[in-house]
């Protein structure tokens, strides 16, 4: 989980201006897969982001999968695609209780937010708390 | 597989003149006829034409590409100055999403161009939310005065906007209200005004008539 972080904190510390950043979300969402259109369900919707992204949890009783895409609609949200890469990127495939571990302020510390348009930093912050909900729920379920 | 010459390089055929004894001063002896079949140029044409073509396109892409994101950038300047343009703001940088060619800066641009006239539009709608919460506690001139404030570019989607478009009406009808009232008051501040002066007159033509 640290090698995680420590990697996309070394990238975040790397880029020399702004721009670094956004191409780096760019490069994510390029190279991230979509999912299979019949996930795209409306619970999985995640509430408060501008485009319509989807997350969906897979928990196989050790750790969570999660499948996620944005939609939206004639434009194409890469920004919004690549965060939720980003996300991704750190969570995904993890324990529950590794993913409750993680400081949501670590997005905050490698200066993620700095730049970030106030509807787009609303809609990653639901998405975080999402996946933390997830895990909670995931915990619990574990624990039974 | 393509081949030119047909499958043969020069030097092969030299070489097998030479092995037939076909020699100039001892050197074999130089092929002297065309370099290339006709189907060898013509091939050689089409590739040349593809790939010049082909440079020709993406030179074209590419300046239009350029061209229609500063058309984009010059609508944004503008609106710095008239915030009711960023609608055509918006519509000029969806149309980029039909370009061939966008490179990463430019894209970088669009998007975060695009995100910020998101965030207006969200901000127009919680002036939206707000205006019906007013509405709804009846209090039609608090939502008047956040619809007649707001001067930017009308960004809600077709739902919102009608909304919207109800509470300028509404906004308009209070406005016209309030107007028909001020009008009366001070018309009656007028009438009241006169009515005193009248009162008063002929109280100092008493005066002066008992004074002579």
């Amino acid at each position: 989980m640290d090698s995680r972080l420590n990697e996309v904190r070394e990238t975040f510390a790397n880029f020399a201006d702004e721009d670094g950043k956004w191409k780096y979300l760019l490069d994510l969402a390029r190279a991230h897969k979509g999912m299979d259109a019949a996930l795209k369900d409306e619970k999985f919707i995640i509430q408060g982001c501008a485009s319509t992204m989807y997350l969906v949890p897979k928990f196989d009783g050790a750790k969570i999968h999660f499948e996620m895409d944005v939609e939206g609609g004639t434009t194409n949200p890469l920004i919004s695609r690549g965060l939720g890469a980003l996300a991704l990127k750190i969570y995904n495939d993890m324990a529950p209780a590794d993913i409750l571990a993680v400081d949501p302020k670590f997005f905050q510390d490698i200066g993620l937010n700095v730049g970030l348009s106030p509807t787009r930093s609303n809609g990653f912050a639901s998405l975080v708390k999402q996946i933390y909900l997830y895990a909670r729920v995931f915990a619990a379920l574990a624990k039974k | 597989m393509f081949s030119f010459l047909n499958g043969k390089s020069p030097f092969d055929e030299a070489e097998e003149r030479l092995e037939a004894g076909e020699t100039v001063n001892g050197k074999p002896k130089l092929p002297t006829g065309p370099i290339m079949g006709w189907q060898d140029g013509v091939f050689l044409l089409v590739i040349i034409g593809l790939i010049v073509g082909g440079y020709q396109y993406y030179q074209y892409v590419k300046r239009n590409c350029a061209e229609t994101f500063a058309k984009c950038d010059a609508l944004y300047v503008a609106a710095a100055e008239d915030a009711t343009k960023y609608a055509e703001v918006e519509t000029c940088y969806e149309a980029t999403w039909d370009l061939a060619f966008v490179s990463d800066t430019l894209e970088v641009l669009r998007q975060n161009r695009l995100g910020e006239i998101e965030d207006m539009r969200n901000a127009q709608k919680d002036l939206l939310s707000s205006a019906n919460d007013a509405l709804d506690k009846g209090d039609t001139a608090a939502a008047a005065k956040i619809v007649t404030e707001y001067k930017g570019a009308m960004l809600l989607y077709t739902g919102d906007k009608s909304e919207w478009d109800e509470i300028v009406k509404i906004a308009e009808i209070h406005a016209a209200k309030v107007a028909a009232a001020a009008a009366a008051a001070a018309a009656a501040a007028e009438q009241a005004a006169a009515d005193s002066a009248a009162t008063k007159v002929p109280a100092t033509k008493k005066n002066s008539a008992a004074k002579k």
